[in-house]
């Protein structure tokens, strides 16, 4: 056993009461063993990472326990001899690496420091280490690249480098958390795959830490399912997934979104055509940012991002759009043009045949939602303030029957009306989209974008509002374009599919036909670097969409 | 994630945790009601000439008038005790202070929404003009400005104001600017809001928490520049003296050594500002949204 947790407590000590973040928590790992901890936000996963390397702030503290790391108690050792263990014997790899790498620093800078404040060796073996270990994670011209600074790497590489500095102290363990969940899919099957390999050829133990059950099942050899800051099952992965004995378990994998439910419909009334849209991201043109790119070395930035390019599209009345891509693709740009929020450079859109236009938003038909619930409502404004405001602005109803008219529409949302005169802070992430919801529906729209509204979510709750999402669809016949970056979710729920690549749809149809046969080469890797806890077997089949 | 609503005894509860802070919160809570009623309790009026008596003229502290009051920190040369000066003189700094501060605030939020809403050439040219006002000391912008105007307390305002609002204008303009990109915002567009509605409805209310803050330090030096200005003859006219004035007047005794006529009316402008920075520190403290009290 390279790591054994003995009743770990971890409370939190607030104004107003003790939260048990961690409460009495056992845990065993051995050496190159690859543990999974699996848990929804608030399970107490990220502060059990937290606790074994001591990096608890204020107000969080270990209250009872013991962590023994090779046969001795960490817990107690003090500030100076914790740093010995923590980056040398025991590192961690966090969730956003843009956050964990300092950006005034070069890599190199960063790499020799993390080397040099363990050994005493020169500075130039610490050079020579830090490149060995880039090469290890698969950066090309590492001997180049280490002078970059963080900023001059895209997302996954960033994390590459992060787990570079994390193993090159060769550590017995590694603490991830969540290190994949910022990445798209197929950046994501490159991480994992990496990181599998490299701590199985250095024999290091390594805990993942997600809330992701599928990222676990081809990565990891056993399972902890976390919940309430207790541990309910722990197993191998065959076990915990194929035959869950706690209940939240089984509620767990329940919610993960599976196949397709929704048929293609035989409509061919289209709501909105969209004919050659195109948009563009001008580059700021003023003197400072003049000046900048004047001194930049990369002067294909210059060019302006074509956020669309020349996308033509028709959504069918009643249907469920899925838009699927990978960050930057353009998706959320498009729903946005759509609804009027952004402006269009070129191309038409019309709506029900009528052209729609940005300067003179005046219809309330196309609506959004958003994919932040704790940004997307006015923190200052009641319920019944925030669903009602716009009916009321917009003469649909007077100021006396707004209590009536909103409860009627928190109803189909499933929240309850006696809530509305509350503050949106006093409400859970899924509420808080319920509301989000009920506020667009609210002027009767026929069209409702969704973007992202799940990604924020947990799973459970992230099931909730797509049946949620469903039953709409069905009971008031709204059209609805479903934005995602999560491929099963949008198979789940999307009638067609369109997949789009760097500001084009790649592939669009039946979204049975498209999941079950792709025929574009990028709809074939986005499926095959897919999690999927049916396949225990780590894939690495993304050769033509790779990066770097 | 939870926030608790806004609760005035909690919020007191948790202000008091810091004992200093509690002290010149009741320090200044005591100056505010003394100045507010200060006029019930004086010895006199120390502007009615017929209540001054020349014989009672440049007494030291807890000597006794010739109709047997006790002037407690003296009287100045025209026989005035000096308490009662003091607090018609703060009332009228903290007057000026709190009326100027309340104008620039006005100004800066209008200004400085207006700017981060619509952007563009409009944000540039209110932004110039306020980097302009930023760019030279606020105590030069108020000297010259009274310079030209001369005394008065009109003008002292618009000297304060003057120099004042380009900070309110900015921190608004930067704060709206964040709350702009929230989806909040995005959403009231969606729903075809009218734009007098975004504006005051929407984006305004949140971003007030800093300008809470803002305002009483820029009270605090507010009255400080004031009393500076004052002092230099420049600010007030001798029919409403601040307390600026007070310590002008008694300057040139002190090398005589009547040293109460200065030292006692700095000493209450040191302790109001000494408060009111004091108290503003520990607001923004538990305004932090990250500190999530």
């Amino acid at each position: 056993m390279i790591l054994e947790i003995k009743n770990l407590k971890t409370h939190f000590f607030t104004r107003e009461n003790i939260v048990k973040a961690v409460d009495d928590i056992n845990f065993n790992i051995s050496s190159g063993e690859i543990h999974g901890i699996a848990g929804e936000s608030g399970s107490g996963k990220s502060v059990m990472g937290l606790s074994i390397i001591n990096l608890l702030q204020e107000p969080g503290k270990i209250v009872e326990g013991k962590i023994y790391f090779n046969g001795k108690d960490i817990t107690k050792l003090n500030e100076k001899k914790m740093k010995s263990i923590r980056g040398k014997k025991i590192s961690m790899i966090f969730q956003d690496a843009t956050m964990s790498l300092n950006p005034i620093l070069s890599i190199e800078t960063q790499m020799i420091e993390a080397v040099l404040a363990h050994n005493k060796i020169s500075y130039k073996e610490a050079k020579n280490l830090a490149v060995q270990s880039l090469i290890e994670v698969g950066i090309k011209d590492a001997e180049i690249k280490i002078k970059y600074y963080p900023h001059e790497f895209s997302g996954g590489m960033r994390q590459r480098v992060a787990i570079a500095i994390a193993l090159i102290n060769k550590p017995d363990l590694i603490i991830a958390d969540e290190p994949t969940t910022a990445l798209d899919v197929t950046t994501q099957a490159q991480i994992l795959y990496l990181t599998q390999k490299l701590c199985k050829e250095n024999n290091t133990a390594l805990i993942w830490i997600t809330h992701d059950l599928s990222v676990l099942s081809g990565l990891v050899d056993k399972i902890s399912i976390m919940y309430n800051g207790k541990i309910v099952e722990t197993g191998g992965v065959d076990n915990i997934l194929d035959d869950p004995q706690h209940y939240y378990t089984k509620k767990l994998i329940n919610s993960i979104p599976k196949g397709n439910i929704n048929e293609e419909r035989k409509i061919d009334d289209n709501v909105i055509n969209i004919q050659n849209l195109t948009k563009i991201y001008e580059k700021r043109n003023t003197f400072a940012s003049n000046l900048f790119t004047f001194f930049q070395a990369n002067k294909h930035d210059l060019k302006p991002d074509k956020a669309i390019k020349n996308l033509s599209l028709n959504i069918k009345r009643g249907e469920i759009l899925g838009v699927v891509g990978e960050s930057g693709c353009g998706k959320s740009t498009l729903g946005k043009i759509i609804s009027g929020i952004l402006e269009k450079n070129s191309g038409n859109i019309f709506y029900n045949q009528k052209e729609i236009s940005y300067a003179k938003k005046t219809s309330l038909d196309i609506q959004m939602v958003f994919q932040d619930p704790y940004s997307s409502l006015n923190p200052r404004k009641k319920i019944i303030d925030i669903i009602a405001e716009a009916p009321i602005v917009h003469k649909i109803i007077n100021k006396q029957q707004s209590k009536e008219y909103v409860s009627k529409f928190m109803n189909d949302c499933g929240i309850s009306p006696d809530l509305m005169f509350r503050y949106p802070h006093q409400f859970s992430g899924g509420q808080r989209q319920r509301i989000a919801i009920a506020r667009s529906l609210a002027v009767n729209p026929s069209v409702l974008i969704c973007d992202e509204i799940v990604s924020a979510l947990d799973v459970s709750i992230q099931a909730q509002i797509l049946n949620l999402i469903l039953k709409l669809n069905k009971t008031k016949n709204l059209t609805i374009v479903f934005i995602s970056h999560d491929l099963s979710v949008v198979n789940y729920i999307s009638n067609r599919v369109a997949v789009m690549y760097f500001g084009e749809i790649v592939e669009l149809g039946n979204s049975k036909k498209v999941f079950s046969q792709p025929s574009h080469s990028y709809t074939k890797a986005l499926l095959a670097n897919l999690p999927n806890i049916k396949e225990r077997n780590i894939k690495y089949k993304s050769t033509l969409y790779t990066e770097g | 994630m939870k926030k608790n609503e806004f609760n005035i005894v909690d919020f007191v509860k948790i202000y008091s945790e810091d004992k200093l802070a509690l002290f010149f919160l009741i320090n200044l809570i005591f100056i505010l009601i003394l100045v507010i009623f200060g006029p019930l309790f004086t010895l006199q009026n120390p502007y009615d000439l017929s209540q001054l008596n020349i014989l009672d003229s440049l007494l030291p502290p807890l000597s006794q008038s010739y109709e047997n009051n006790y002037f407690f920190l003296g009287t100045d040369d025209q026989g005035r005790d000096l308490l009662s000066a003091i607090i018609y003189g703060l009332r009228i700094s903290l007057y000026v202070g709190i009326l100027s501060v309340v104008i620039s605030l006005i100004i800066g939020i209008i200004l400085g929404v207006v700017s981060a809403y619509f952007g563009g050439i409009v944000d540039s040219f209110i932004m110039r003009v306020a980097d302009m006002v930023l760019a030279m000391p606020s105590f030069l912008i108020a000297l010259v400005l009274l310079s030209i105007l001369g005394r008065g307390l009109e003008n002292v305002v618009f000297a304060l104001v003057m120099s004042q609002w380009a900070t309110f204008a900015r921190v608004i303009r930067s704060s709206a600017l964040s709350e702009k990109e929230k989806d909040y915002f995005y959403s009231a567009k969606c729903l075809c809001l009218p734009q007098y509605r975004i504006v005051f409805g929407h984006l305004l209310p949140n971003c007030l928490p800093p300008i809470i803050v803002l305002s009483t330090i820029n009270l605090a030096f507010a009255i400080t520049l004031e009393a500076s200005l004052s002092f230099l003859g420049v600010g007030l006219p001798i029919t409403e003296p601040s307390i600026g004035l007070i310590i002008s007047n008694g300057y040139e005794y002190i090398i005589v050594g009547k040293y109460w006529m200065s030292l006692y009316p700095g000493l209450f402008l040191l302790i109001t500002v000494i408060s009111i920075n004091i108290f503003s520190d520990r607001l923004r403290i538990l305004l932090n949204p990250r500190l999530n009290i």
